[in-house]
């Protein structure tokens, strides 16, 4: 991956790419591609969002579509019944989602492995039959249609375009704080989790608080990502957010990498492409995820990009390893207790 | 000298199977107190009970003077002890630096909402940690691998980080489980002259362990389990002598 | 209505115990919850329907789903499991590896039999006798009979034959088992291959039992079978049993006396209660993890 090239120039072609990125709806002006740019923005946040639990924190989750349903008819409803606009709408979906995101994350907690995978699934289908059977509140099978287009702080998003600006902001959101937390204190916490419970605590670190706290954020990214897909799509039923909407996140996750940014967003652009490019197979995209999900777990359990950083595909990424003489200086140039030994290498 | 922890009869019951039994066991500041016995003696368990993996079914726990039985696990280690493994338990994938950065988890003045907007608390936090982490590290020879993968480093180094992960807890008493298991001759010889070096920093030491030599020629006073009781308790010259003991190991030499 | 809920119940309680089973013997041996095991009841159900469809006798339909679920099953562990374990991968990747496999099957069945509900021919005359106020069908005694039947001759392969004695090895542990020279794949295998086929009977009885095999069938059960051999203590085959008639008895009774539409939640709920309550389950026993 782009071995030779120095930091600097590596950091030029990402902010090219990054521009173009940015600015994708004023150079192309087929709306289909816009369409589907926008899918792969959304499918990347969403992704983002689960990698938490499932990379980060190493517990499978099958419910992530229904915390995305939990927004979405939270936004759509309040947007249909009150007349609210998009932001607080949002808001309120994440806030929603975050409640469940505590509900799930509280049996979660003295669960792990195929229990939790259940319980998540299980938790999935049970908020399906909610939207299913709660027909005063959400129609029901019959959906909710007419959902309104955003207005953004006034601006009424209206083209495609504007909904992958939308998306991109969306996304940058979820970016910010999934990095931001996998790169502290409390994502090592995280990690831990993931590494080995036991010692984990044994570290002090309160697994319980760990494993609601990412569900929760977790449950709140999507369901802020839920807000958005009602708004975009106009229409919502509770097919949309199913198990097989679930396993499709997960697969995104599994073949960008678990536990990496950069890859969750790889995956999610490829298996949001992938079943457009095929688009004569599109019966078969759930056929290609599960295979996708299975293959890569047999051969190659990283994921294309494994837990790869921006930092380390720009080459800046910071090395903290010392040689004896800096190790000395740390310690204040005294003769350490255990200097008596070469390094090891 | 000051007591720094204290079991009092505690007693674990595993579905009407006694592992420990009645055990009541002192250690005092800045000692180096060794705990041994044949196989399935009990001596994990007895850890497990002090560190909080299991509650003990009889018994108490005192550390410091506070009861502290019962507690979950992360809380006792707040109290100010951490613990290795018997099977090491590092975080195998993650840096050899993140190991003692989690390490000082409980000490880390950021907390989510710092950590989520990245804001100048966060990283002066991140800054202290990532410092006081190097610094343990080289205390300890593993400075020049701190960017490594954990489980990349040889068997000895490994051993050691563990311990380096406990002292970045904070805390004042470190419950070792066997730390000289699969070591060879010379990596026991440097491992005996770690532990020494961690009483001169202050630290008490609480171990478990299998190789006689290092036992007898590390600890102060020595406790022996066998089928989860205590059948003896002295000076390393004291046990050797003991015929109680003599006969649990039966033909090994003590 | 209490007793016709109940004869209801028992009779698709049978199908989940026998499901049940399969998922508690490869947590037996694996420690794994097979993801694709609800879909393997599908495949059986579906082969079944297709056979009966296409004119072949009873017996033949029966067979080939039979067949072509063993086949299902030990394929799953020899070219997706066994890989991983010679590698040694994580609990979690195994996990995954089903899911995907799970997913995979579901819709390799959309596929191949298309995606509306396949009617499943009547072989058995559904004759009703009545008992009190309430009526069964000799359908629905044989059912029952024949899960006691198969249930009883699984224990006897369990506890009284070698490769039996060699999957209980398996379960207390794996590596010792393997030094005193059990051939471990072949034995989880074989697992699979015997859960797989009883899945299928399963998936058959079910298909006569509702008159017609859906997509939808292999995620419902899959979650209340799941729930029966967690409810009965996973890894114990009597538990599965119990826990099976126990979870089919229940729906029963929610969908009579409360509500239908939420009848598929019952699973949920159950296992919910039993995780948070008496994680071991019924029959199971208290796991003491090894620090």
């Amino acid at each position: 991956m782009k071995k030779g090239l120095s930091p600097k120039v590596r950091i030029i072609i990402f902010a090219v790419l990054l521009l173009a990125i940015v600015i994708l709806p004023v150079y192309i002006k087929n709306q289909y591609i816009v369409r589907i740019a926008t899918l792969c923005v959304m499918y990347s946040a969403l992704a983002l969002s689960l990698n938490l639990i499932t990379g980060f924190m190493g517990q499978v989750s099958l419910g992530h579509a229904a915390f995305m349903g939990i927004g979405a008819y939270t936004s759509a409803i309040l947007s249909d019944r009150f007349g609210w606009s998009f932001v607080p709408t949002m808001l309120c979906a994440v806030l929603v989602a975050a409640i469940f995101g505590i509900l799930l994350g509280i049996p979660a907690l003295k669960l792990s492995g195929s229990y939790l995978a259940i319980v998540t699934l299980g938790f999935c289908e049970v908020v399906r039959l909610t939207e299913l059977n709660w027909m005063s509140l959400t129609r029901g099978p019959m959906g909710m249609t007419g959902i309104k287009k955003p207005l953004v702080f006034g601006i009424q998003i209206k083209s495609n375009g504007g909904y992958y600006w939308l998306a991109l902001i969306l996304l940058a959101i979820v970016l910010f704080f999934v990095m931001n937390i996998s790169n502290s204190h409390v994502g090592r916490a995280i990690m831990s989790v993931r590494e080995d419970e036991v010692a984990a605590s044994a570290m002090g670190v309160n697994i319980r608080y760990y494993k609601v706290m990412t569900f929760t954020i977790s449950a709140a990214l999507a369901g802020m990502m839920g807000a958005f897909y009602a708004h975009y799509m106009r229409f919502i039923d509770p097919s949309a957010f199913n198990f097989e909407q679930s396993t499709s996140i997960l697969s995104m996750v599994i073949l960008g990498g678990l536990g990496g940014v950069p890859g969750s967003i790889l995956g999610a652009v490829i298996l949001s492409v992938l079943p457009e490019l095929l688009r004569d197979l599109s019966s078969l995209r759930m056929l290609i995820y599960g295979l996708v999900i299975a293959v890569m777990m047999i051969f190659r359990p990283q994921g294309i990009m494994g837990r790869t950083t921006f930092a380390q595909i720009l080459g800046i990424q910071k090395k903290h390893a010392l040689n004896p003489e800096e190790a000395t200086q740390l310690l204040g140039g005294e003769a350490t207790p255990f200097d008596k030994e070469e390094v090891e290498a | 000298m000051k007591t720094m922890l204290e079991l009092q009869g505690i007693t674990q019951v595993f579905g009407g199977l006694v592992a420990v039994n009645d055990v009541s066991i002192r250690v005092d500041e800045k000692e180096i107190v060794g705990l041994i016995g044949p196989n399935g003696a009990g001596k994990t368990t007895t850890f497990n009970c002090i560190t909080g993996v299991y509650n003990p079914t009889k018994g108490k726990v005192i550390f410091e003077g506070k009861d502290i039985t019962g507690k979950p696990i992360h809380e006792i280690t707040k109290e100010g002890m951490a613990r290795t493994f018997q099977n090491i338990r590092l975080f195998k994938s993650l840096s050899v630096l993140d190991n003692v950065k989690i390490g000082m988890h409980i000490r880390s003045k950021s907390n989510l909402f710092f950590d989520a907007f990245h804001l100048p608390r966060r990283n002066k936090a991140e800054e202290e940690t990532t410092k006081e982490s190097m610094k343990l590290l080289a205390m300890t020879r593993l400075a020049g691998n701190a960017d490594d993968r954990a489980d990349s480093l040889p068997y000895g180094a490994q051993r050691r980080l563990e311990i380096v992960r406990a002292m970045a807890t904070g805390a004042r008493l470190l419950l070792l489980d066997e730390p000289a298991a699969g070591m060879n001759e010379q990596e026991t010889a440097d491992l005996m002259e770690f532990i020494r070096e961690l009483r001169d920093m202050g630290y008490t030491v609480f171990l478990i362990e299998h190789d006689m030599k290092l036992v007898m020629n590390l600890c102060d006073r020595i406790y022996v389990q066998n089928q989860g009781n205590l059948i003896a308790e002295g000076t390393p010259d004291e046990i050797k002598a003991n015929q109680a003991v003599i006969d649990a190991y039966l033909g090994e030499e003590v | 209505m209490f007793l016709q809920q109940l004869i209801n119940g028992l009779t698709i309680g049978s199908s989940y115990a026998l499901v049940a089973v399969g998922y508690s013997m490869v947590f037996g041996v694996l420690e794994l919850t097979n993801f694709a095991h609800s879909s393997v009841f599908m495949l059986g159900g579906y082969v079944a329907a297709v056979a009966l469809r296409g004119g072949l006798p009873l017996w033949l339909a029966v067979l080939l789903s039979i067949g072509t679920c063993a086949l299902f099953g030990m394929l799953t562990d020899r070219c997706a499991l066994m890989p991983m374990r010679k590698r040694g991968a994580s609990r979690v990747s195994y996990l995954i590896a089903t899911i995907g496999i799970s997913t995979f099957l579901q819709n390799l069945i959309m596929l191949v039999f298309g995606s509306e509900a396949i009617p499943f021919k009547e072989v058995f005359p559904r004759t009703k006798f009545s008992i009190g106020n309430a009526t069964m069908s000799y359908l629905q005694v044989f059912t029952i009979l024949l899960t006691l039947v198969l249930m009883a001759a699984t224990s006897l392969l369990v506890y009284k034959t070698k490769i039996g004695a060699s999957m209980r090895a398996i379960a207390q542990n794996q590596t010792a088992a393997k030094l005193m020279g059990v051939n471990t794949d072949l034995v989880i295998t074989f697992t699979f291959l015997l859960g797989s086929a009883l899945a299928a009977v399963a998936g058959i009885m079910f298909g006569m039992y509702y008159y017609s095999v859906d997509l939808q069938m292999g995620f419902t059960v899959g979650m209340k079978t799941f729930a029966s051999a967690v409810l009965g203590g996973i890894g114990s085959l009597p538990g599965a049993v119990v826990g099976g008639f126990t979870i089919g008895v229940l729906e029963s009774m929610f969908a009579g006396y409360v509500s239908s539409g939420f009848k598929d939640a019952v699973g949920f709920i159950v296992l919910i209660v039993v995780l948070l309550i008496r994680p071991a389950g019924l029959f199971g026993q208290k796991k003491i993890s090894k620090v």
